[in-house]
Formats: structure tokens, C-alpha cells, sequence
């Protein structure tokens, strides 16, 4: 990724002023996290991908009401969340449909998705089943942070929740994992 | 919260997210076409109907009022009968006044 050392703020500003090659700076610098939180929210790759540019649409038709005392993680992560939820509420709504219809929904849901590498590990096996037994909020921030390398501030930003929340979620995690890990060796 | 999916299917590589981001931001600075706003949800194609429907509903009626009534006139003026009287009665707007079908027949029975 190529450095730009402009703030978002400048960006946004060079942006709303029909600059489109500092929107694409600024689309580079937040992609990635956006699209997790996306991903964290619809569990598919496909989706979280649209959410993320209909996000970045939405952002770039709203580039004026930007309120430049605040910071932009927020006010994008709030438009990937709230896109993310219709998402969500849309694909409950295909779910009821399908249970109705008689579609065995369960088998759609547990089938395998192909993109998804399964390791054999025996290790790996227990992470993920201790990982599964971790509350919502302590996995998903145990992903981002200790997986995926985003900071506390940013996980925090991502789920609209305070910083050290997101730092006891993952410490928790954490303990927890390595409770599940000891365990069994 | 709802429960958050893990998110293994998302590649975690430098190309991976310059090429989402590329793809992205195109598709944000690009003016918004008509399919676009069609793609948005379903309120866009109810809204779409609706305008169909309206827009259906007024073509069928200037046409019954215009149109119609022009090949009303056609099939009057064919249809109608070929002695003066039965003319009068098919192609006039109004019912003709009694003197006239009295003058219509009397020039008709002169030979």
C-alpha cells in the first residue's frame, strides 16, 4: 500500500471537492477493516464485500455532512454496521422463508464453504471448538485483535464499543483459549 | 449483538485488499446509473411498478379518449348506412331534427 500521509480528514475534504484519487487513498487506508467487521456481521465473504462498497458509496455520496471534528472510523464503521444489519435481517427473512417452504435450512447452513481450508490439526480442532464457546463480543474481538492484528482502538471503533472493553474481551478470550488449549494437552 | 461470524474466508494479503479497495472506490466515485438504484432493494422496484402501472393506466386512457374515438368515427362512417337518412343518423353527433330526415327522404324519393 502506498503511503499517504494526509489525514482522512484532508481527504475527505480533497474528496468532497471532487478528488477522486484521494478518495481512493482513503477507500485503501479503511478497506480492510471494514470489510472484516463486514464479514464478522454477514459470515460471508461475498457479502461483506458488497457491504463494504455500498458503505464506501454511501460515504462518498455524504462526503459534505462529514463532521470533521470526529473521527472517520466511526462515522464509517456506523454506515458498514448499519448496512451489515439489513443484510442480516434480509437473509433471517430468506431463512424463515426457506423453513416455511420446507427447505431444510440446517443442512444449508452447516454445508462447508468451499473457501474455507479445514486444518486436521488436533490443536486447531480444540481452538476452534474453545473458540466457539467464547461469548459473541469475546470472539469477535479476539479475531480482530489477536488474529487479524487490528488494534484495540480500532476493534473498539469497528463495534461501536469502548477500548477497554475490547482489551478485557480479548484478555478473557485469551485465558479461556489457553484454559482450552492446557486442557487437552 | 448478534452473533459474529469468524471471518477465515477473508484473505488477509496486501493484493488481496488493493484490489478490493481499486474495485471499491471505482464504484463509489462512478455516477449512479438507473440499475444501480434498481439493485439498491425492493423499494426502488415497487417504486418502479407503481410508475409503470400509472404510467400504463394513462396511455389507456388518452388513447380510449383520442384514438378510439378516431376509429369509432371510421367504423361509423364504413358501417353506416348508403341512404341520406341512415347516413344522418350514423355519422351526425346529435340526433337529427325531424325536419331533416323529412328533407333527406323527400330529395331521395325524387328521381
Amino acid at each position: 500500500m502506498a503511503s499517504d500521509d494526509r489525514s482522512d480528514s484532508e481527504l475527505i475534504a480533497r474528496s468532497a471537492s471532487g478528488d477522486d484519487t484521494a478518495f481512493g487513498v482513503l477507500v485503501r487506508r479503511h478497506i480492510r477493516a471494514a470489510t472484516l467487521l463486514a464479514a464478522q456481521m454477514t459470515g460471508d465473504r461475498d457479502e461483506a464485500e458488497d457491504v463494504a462498497q455500498n458503505a464506501f458509496t454511501a460515504v462518498h455520496r455524504r462526503l459534505s455532512e462529514f463532521d470533521h471534528a470526529r473521527p472517520f472510523p466511526a462515522w464509517l464503521f456506523g454506515i458498514v454496521r448499519h448496512i451489515a444489519e439489513r443484510v442480516r435481517a434480509r437473509n433471517a427473512r430468506r431463512m424463515r422463508l426457506w423453513h416455511r417452504w420446507g427447505t431444510r435450512s440446517d443442512d444449508l447452513a452447516s454445508t462447508p464453504r468451499p473457501d474455507v481450508h479445514l486444518d486436521a490439526a488436533r490443536e486447531l480442532e480444540v481452538v476452534y471448538h474453545a473458540m466457539r464457546a467464547l461469548s459473541p463480543m469475546q470472539r469477535a474481538c479476539f479475531e480482530l485483535v489477536a488474529v487479524r492484528n487490528v488494534t484495540p482502538a480500532d476493534a473498539a471503533a469497528m463495534h461501536g464499543i469502548s477500548e477497554s472493553t475490547v482489551r478485557q474481551h480479548v484478555f478473557r478470550a485469551r485465558r479461556a483459549l489457553r484454559a482450552a488449549v492446557g486442557d487437552e494437552s | 449483538m448478534p452473533e459474529p461470524f469468524d471471518t477465515t474466508s477473508i484473505p488477509d494479503d496486501e493484493p488481496y485488499w488493493d484490489a478490493l479497495a481499486a474495485r471499491v472506490a471505482l464504484a463509489a466515485v462512478r455516477e449512479p446509473v438507473a440499475s444501480d438504484w434498481l439493485s439498491s432493494g425492493t423499494t426502488p422496484w415497487i417504486a418502479a411498478a407503481a410508475l409503470a402501472c400509472a404510467a400504463s393506466l394513462v396511455l389507456a386512457l388518452v388513447l380510449s379518449s383520442t384514438a378510439g374515438r378516431g376509429m369509432d368515427n371510421v367504423w361509423s362512417a364504413s358501417l353506416a348506412p348508403r341512404d341520406a337518412v341512415g347516413r344522418t343518423f350514423a355519422s351526425g353527433d346529435a340526433p337529427p331534427g325531424i325536419g331533416e330526415i323529412l328533407v333527406a327522404s323527400q330529395a331521395e324519393a325524387r328521381p
